[in-house]
């Protein structure tokens, strides 16, 4: 059993290694998950009606709070609370629309409060508009060429949950000399609940 | 098999072996206590090599098996997350007017019938949509306000007549209306008018049917430019009925 | 079954032999030197080997910022109150709160409970432990039931699974209730570039009399893809103390604060 050995060579070893080397380099540096991650985003401005496949979106209002009222508690911005009015009309079937995210110029990221009757997520079915506000609180110099991403998709820290999908990316159109009047201006917003929207909402004129 | 030169005797002594480089499981001539890939001792004459298919015809073999295995064993997704949630299998297709039979197995909670708890039940259902109309308005619901029927929605009224033993679990009733373009409205378990036990009657206590046959409506909002081709029924799938409209 | 039993791992350790010696045999001894090392190498990664050495906890003071994962956390004082808006403490009981100024200085959102981990109960100054979720007795049962033997009742083999007869281990202090003390509401998402003043309240034992409590500030790690688990990008609290200082109870309450905001 001892006679006549494969013998392990330098070369064989060299091939070997060199090949899981060359393996992992090409998985690691190669962009692959470009391809496979990235969302089909759809970007729109405030009042634009956005196709998304699943469900047809309008953000029809954007206005700023310092305060926010509800059924039974306030909220004091920690910045100022960027108060986003959308109509969601599903068309494929019943789905939850579970992505909701500001990104500021800086690549920032705001999720939105549930606090005083604002929403963090909206559900619908085809057959009618659903008006949902989102609530988020924002520093100072977050508010100027800010957007805001909606989405069925959760709007997880890397976005997983949006991979190929249609995400809506809307320009809320704040520009910066309108950002210090909103951000100076002492508003109070008393948050709709959730609820049919009207038809005009939902329309493409906005 | 020609070029096999070995005869594959044990115990015959030293013979001519596998060739250098001959992969482990193709070499009937491996005698015991040699691991795969070995060169036996006193190797005088060296055979011919065989063309590579021959060398490796086991392994091409097992390949198309391994990929079978190994798809099946990652494909554990979709039937223990895909198929249970959602409508996968129509188990019945009749026209609106006809009885259907729909037949599925639920996993049962106990919270109606306490002696099928955390069992496993099959559901029988007889059902027939006996019709399918558009309404203006929407009735004043069992709880809460009444609902107007939103700006630039239509509403359809749908009546479905039920057979079944008493005492069978409705709850996760889906009554769907399906237009021609696919899409699906008035799926979720709670309708228009914010009942969430549709297959029930309005006075019902619970979850679980009380008389033998019974009649139901239901409310479905849909755009008004939608052409309804098709009811589903279903307790959240994955086995559904459907009702062709003519 | 016995046999089977028996016969595994002898056998399992018979062929790991025969496949190591099927490959050592054929090594040269600069060879096996050169695979020893590689396999130790491996063998100690996922104790932390790498790991940059772990620096002691630097100190902890009232009014001073630090860093801690995504929060610049900066500890304002200790207060403690009958009760707190809704929480309301046992009786026996009070609450404790430690009030903080915390800005989330990164890019994305950070759970308030992500502050609750980092900055765990005090300990030994009487915060009233987590009640079980589930009663201890059919916990028990159930962990018999997976693979230990009924026979095996000795408390002292396992004193995870049966802590109330024994009470070797400190029962589990719970996280902190967190209030954003502005407005009395408890912020769940702390988003960047703000600044929270927020109190973190336990229920405390009158039985505790000092002026001051120990508090500890644990390190978060940054995960960017994750091992053990299909999430990604995220702070993990380690098992490991960033800051550790005495913070003094001062006699004011905040109680006025948080419900100054309620109203």
């Amino acid at each position: 059993m001892r006679h006549g050995r494969r013998r392990i060579t330098w070369k064989g070893t060299a091939l070997v290694v060199g090949a899981v080397t060359a393996g992992c380099a090409l998985v690691t540096y190669l962009p692959q998950d470009k391809g496979v991650d990235t969302p089909f985003i759809v970007e729109g401005q405030v009042g634009e009606t956005l196709d998304l496949t699943y469900a047809e979106l309008t953000v029809t209002d954007v206005r700023v709070a310092d305060t926010l009222t509800g059924f039974s508690e306030a909220a004091a911005a920690g910045g100022t609370f960027v108060v986003v009015d959308a109509t969601w009309r599903a068309t494929q079937g019943e789905t939850s629309f579970l992505g909701a995210e500001i990104t500021d110029r800086q690549g920032r990221r705001f999720w939105p409060t549930d606090l005083t009757g604002c929403s963090t997520s909206a559900n619908a079915q085809p057959g009618y508009a659903w008006r949902t506000t989102y609530c988020f609180d924002v520093p100072r110099d977050a508010l100027a060429g800010a957007t805001v991403r909606l989405a069925r998709g959760g709007q997880s820290e890397d976005h997983a949950d949006q991979r190929r999908d249609a995400v809506a990316v809307i320009e809320l159109g704040i520009t910066p000399s309108e950002a210090e009047t909103l951000w100076e201006a002492e508003e109070t917003v008393v948050p709709e609940e959730p609820g049919y929207a009207p038809a005009s909402a939902g329309g493409s004129e906005g | 098999m020609t070029t096999l030169v070995t005869p594959a005797v044990p115990g015959q002594g030293p013979g001519p072996g596998t060739g250098q480089g001959t992969p482990p499981g193709v070499a009937p001539s491996l005698r015991p206590g040699m691991l795969p890939g070995m060169i036996p001792p006193d190797d005088v004459v060296p055979r011919p090599r065989r063309s590579w298919g021959r060398r490796n015809a086991v392994w091409l073999v097992l390949l198309p098996i391994a990929i079978v295995v190994a798809a099946g064993a990652s494909s554990f997704r979709v039937w223990a997350f895909w198929w249970p949630v959602g409508l996968h299998q129509e188990v019945d297709r009749v026209a609106l007017g006809e009885p259907a039979h729909l037949a599925g197995e639920y996993y049962d909670m106990g919270f109606d019938v306490p002696e099928r708890a955390e069992t496993t039940v099959l559901r029988e259902v007889d059902a027939t949509v006996t019709s399918v109309e558009q309404v203006d308005a929407l009735p004043a619901p069992s709880y809460g306000d009444p609902v107007a029927v939103p700006e630039g929605s239509v509403v359809y009224e749908v009546q479905v007549h039920f057979v079944a033993e008493p005492q069978t679990d409705l709850s996760g009733c889906q009554i769907a209306l399906v237009a021609e373009d696919g899409t699906r409205y008035g799926e979720s378990t709670t309708d228009a008018l914010g009942s969430s036990n549709r297959c029930s009657t309005p006075d019902a206590e619970g979850f679980v049917s009380e008389q033998p046959e019974w009649d139901v409506t239901s409310f479905v909002l849909a755009d008004p430019d939608a052409e309804i081709t098709q009811v589903r029924l279903a307790f959240g799938g994955p086995e559904y009925v459907t009702f062709e409209l003519p | 079954m016995k046999h089977a039993r028996n016969d595994g791992p002898d056998l399992a350790f018979r062929l790991g032999r025969r496949m190591v010696a099927a490959v050592a045999d054929d090594m040269s001894t600069v060879q096996r030197v050169g695979v020893g090392v590689v396999a130790a190498l491996v063998a100690v990664s996922p104790f932390g080997a790498w790991n940059e050495v772990e620096a002691q906890a630097d100190p902890l003071t009232a009014g001073t910022p630090v860093e801690v994962g995504p929060f610049e956390v900066t500890i304002e004082k200790a207060a403690t109150a009958d009760e707190l808006g809704y929480l309301v403490p046992e009786p026996g009981n009070h609450m404790l709160a430690v009030v903080a100024n915390v800005t989330n200085t990164g890019e994305v959102p950070v759970n308030s409970g992500k502050l609750g981990e980092a900055i765990p109960a005090p300990e030994s100054v009487g915060i009233i432990p987590e009640v079980p979720l589930e009663d201890l007795g059919a916990d028990s049962d159930d962990g018999a039931g997976t693979g230990t033997t009924p026979d095996v009742a000795d408390p002292s083999a396992d004193p995870s699974a049966s802590p109330s007869p024994s009470e070797p281990e400190k029962p589990e202090l719970p996280s902190a209730s967190i209030v954003n003390i502005k407005d009395g509401t408890s912020p769940i998402i702390l988003n960047p570039g703000l600044t929270y003043r927020v109190a973190l309240i336990w229920e405390q034992s009158d039985k505790f009399s000092g002026d001051v409590i120990p508090l500890r500030i644990m390190e978060l790690t940054w995960i960017e893809e994750s091992a053990a688990s299909l999430d990604n990008e995220y702070w993990l609290p380690l098992d490991e103390v960033a800051f550790t200082g005495q913070i003094p109870i001062e006699p004011a309450k905040p109680a006025a604060d948080a419900e100054a905001g309620q109203q």
